[in-house]
């Protein structure tokens, strides 16, 4: 892509000499080439390289957002970066067409409600995350999601045996969709709704090492809650193919 | 010889009339300021001067704020105790996980370096979930910079740091209300910021029962100017406290044989929280951990977890 300025010497970046509408119009369609070619998300500051100085790249990512409208394809963002991806809505045709079967990437329900409770409890041990769902989580389990890349190592719990906490990682909210942490549902507020059912009684306010005495009592609810969650979710992890046949 | 504390520091008390009694509905925005400037004054020769037991000081503001922030802008649960055990026992390099980020990046607030380079800004930044590209940081540590004008009132300039920083990243009051902090500072003369403005900004008390103001809308000069009246005489406590329990410490010190004593005491009185594992000059492992068993044994210092294993321990 863009890495070296210096392979084409007489790019121009400025275009000083074209009217204000062509030039905006220039811009955006080299934005939406480095994001169709690039195979992963695109940061602003590589973005940076093909428009000029003054050019205001948040409205120019808007525009272009807005020009997607109706396309099957749409302007993602994940903190500072961008990428296009396919609808949703599409993500059976395209899944079809590949002959990708039931996708490899696509988690099970119990790995996506795994998943969720790492993110929402982060950071958590395995063993907290068992307690959570009233039944053994395996270790391959957790090593599979660490193999996508969607959690990490995080600190050592201070438990017997040190065990490893949890982290959810950058990829986890590309795939997801999600531009920070604070975009997951607040699991206190689904509680005050009573979407959690018996479970919000004995968990007001205590912090994230309090799971083990509000499982004891629900594990199941609030297991089908994380796994339903991660569901919903999970409806852009399923589709994420990134039309990324570069050349 | 030990060092710790040569001559006692006596943190100044606030006067009574310092104290606001009511709520956030009961005082106007000019009693709130002259609340703040009261306590501000009470807390300026502590925050100026250099007493031995500053850096516990600092980080357990930190601390107070952290826990604030992640558990009413962030919707974290982790509390006090899982902040401190994520700072304390990770390695250098590790993910802290949310929480624990967040707690790290009011650290560097309390730290020695200056909040409002880009580059810091965009780091602290990242650590409370709203990442701010370079350019990005570069416009709002350039903002943040004009706001401190001369001669206006410190608690005025900490609001319109923190309104300038939402006004460019509309989720960003975490951040907001660390820039406040180090921008009041600046506004005193105080050499290193003091986390003070988010411990008390969420209290019941502050806001009364109606929505919080958000960083620059009506209400928020008041807000702000009230919260820090109420955290910086929270501050001054928290540092008499301190104080005593450094004195106490410092009559220990004789008691003890151990050759590295020093390091373990200046450790203590460094941090908010010590662990027996890292290794400290003089001093083996093993010795490390009596040692400061003896220091609980003698009141010295508390063990602050209530484990049996990863121990850490305090002032």
């Amino acid at each position: 892509m863009a890495r070296k300025a210096s392979s084409e010497p007489d790019f121009d970046r400025e275009l000083a000499d074209l009217p204000p509408e062509l030039r905006w119009r220039e811009w955006k369609a080299r934005v939406e080439a480095v994001l169709f070619a690039a195979p992963k998300p695109v940061t602003r500051e590589i973005l940076g390289r093909v428009v000029g100085r003054d050019c205001a790249l948040e409205l120019l990512l808007d525009d272009l957002k807005e020009d997607l409208r109706g396309r099957p394809i749409e302007l993602v963002r994940v903190g500072e970066s961008f990428a296009l991806h396919t609808r949703p809505t599409f993500g059976s045709s395209v899944r079809i067409a590949f002959d990708i079967p039931a996708n490899a990437k696509q988690l099970t329900k119990l790995e996506a409600g795994v998943m969720m409770a790492v993110a929402m409890f982060q950071p958590v041990t395995r063993g907290e995350i068992s307690e959570m769902f009233g039944r053994e989580i395996s270790r391959d389990l957790i090593a599979a999601l660490r193999e996508e890349g969607l959690i990490a190592a995080g600190p050592r719990s201070p438990k017997v045996g040190a065990p490893y906490a949890y982290v959810t990682t950058e990829k986890f909210l590309f795939e997801f969709g999600l531009e920070s942490l604070r975009d997951l549902p607040d699991l206190e507020k689904l509680e005050d709704t009573g979407l959690l059912g018996p479970a919000s009684r004995e968990e007001p306010a205590r912090a994230g090492l309090a799971l083990e005495s509000a499982t004891d009592e629900a594990p199941p609810d609030r297991a089908s809650l994380l796994a339903d969650l991660a569901g919903v979710l999970g409806l852009r992890a399923e589709e994420d193919e990134p039309e990324e046949d570069a050349a | 010889m030990i060092r710790a504390d040569p001559v006692p520091f006596e943190p100044t008390r606030a006067p009574a009339w310092a104290r606001p009694s009511g709520s956030f509905r009961d005082h106007s925005e000019a009693e709130a300021l002259f609340f703040a400037g009261a306590a501000f004054a009470a807390l300026d020769s502590v925050a100026k001067s250099d007493p031995p037991w500053a850096g516990v000081w600092r980080r357990r503001l930190a601390l107070k704020s952290a826990v604030a922030v992640a558990a009413n802008l962030l919707h974290r649960r982790e509390d006090e105790a899982a902040l401190r055990d994520a700072v304390a026992l990770a390695r250098p390099g590790q993910d802290l996980g949310p929480a624990g980020r967040v707690y790290s990046a009011f650290r560097i607030l309390a730290g020695p370096r200056d909040l409002f380079g880009p580059n810091r800004l965009s780091a602290v930044a990242a650590d409370l979930q709203a990442p701010l590209d370079p350019e990005k940081a570069a416009e709002v540590a350039a903002a943040l910079r004009e706001t401190g004008g001369r001669g206006r009132p410190a608690p005025v300039v900490a609001a319109a740091a923190a309104a300038v920083v939402t006004a460019l990243r509309a989720d960003a009051e975490p951040l907001a209300l660390l820039c406040a902090d180090a921008a009041l500072a600046k506004t005193l003369g105080w050499p290193t910021p003091l986390p003070l403005l988010a411990s008390e900004l969420f209290a019941r008390r502050a806001t009364g029962e109606g929505r919080r103001p958000r960083p620059g809308e009506a209400g928020w000069g008041k807000l702000v100017a009230l919260a820090y009246a109420c955290a910086a005489l929270a501050a001054l406590d928290l540092a008499q406290d301190l104080a005593r329990r450094a004195g106490r410490l410092a009559d220990a010190a004789p008691k003890l044989r151990a050759k590295g004593k020093t390091g373990a005491i200046e450790a203590l009185l460094a941090d908010d929280a010590v662990s027996a594992a890292p290794p400290i000059a003089g001093l083996s492992d093993r010795a490390r951990r009596r040692l400061f068993e003896r220091l609980v044994a003698l009141g010295a210092a508390r063990e602050l977890t209530g484990r049996a294993a990863f121990r850490l321990y305090g002032l």
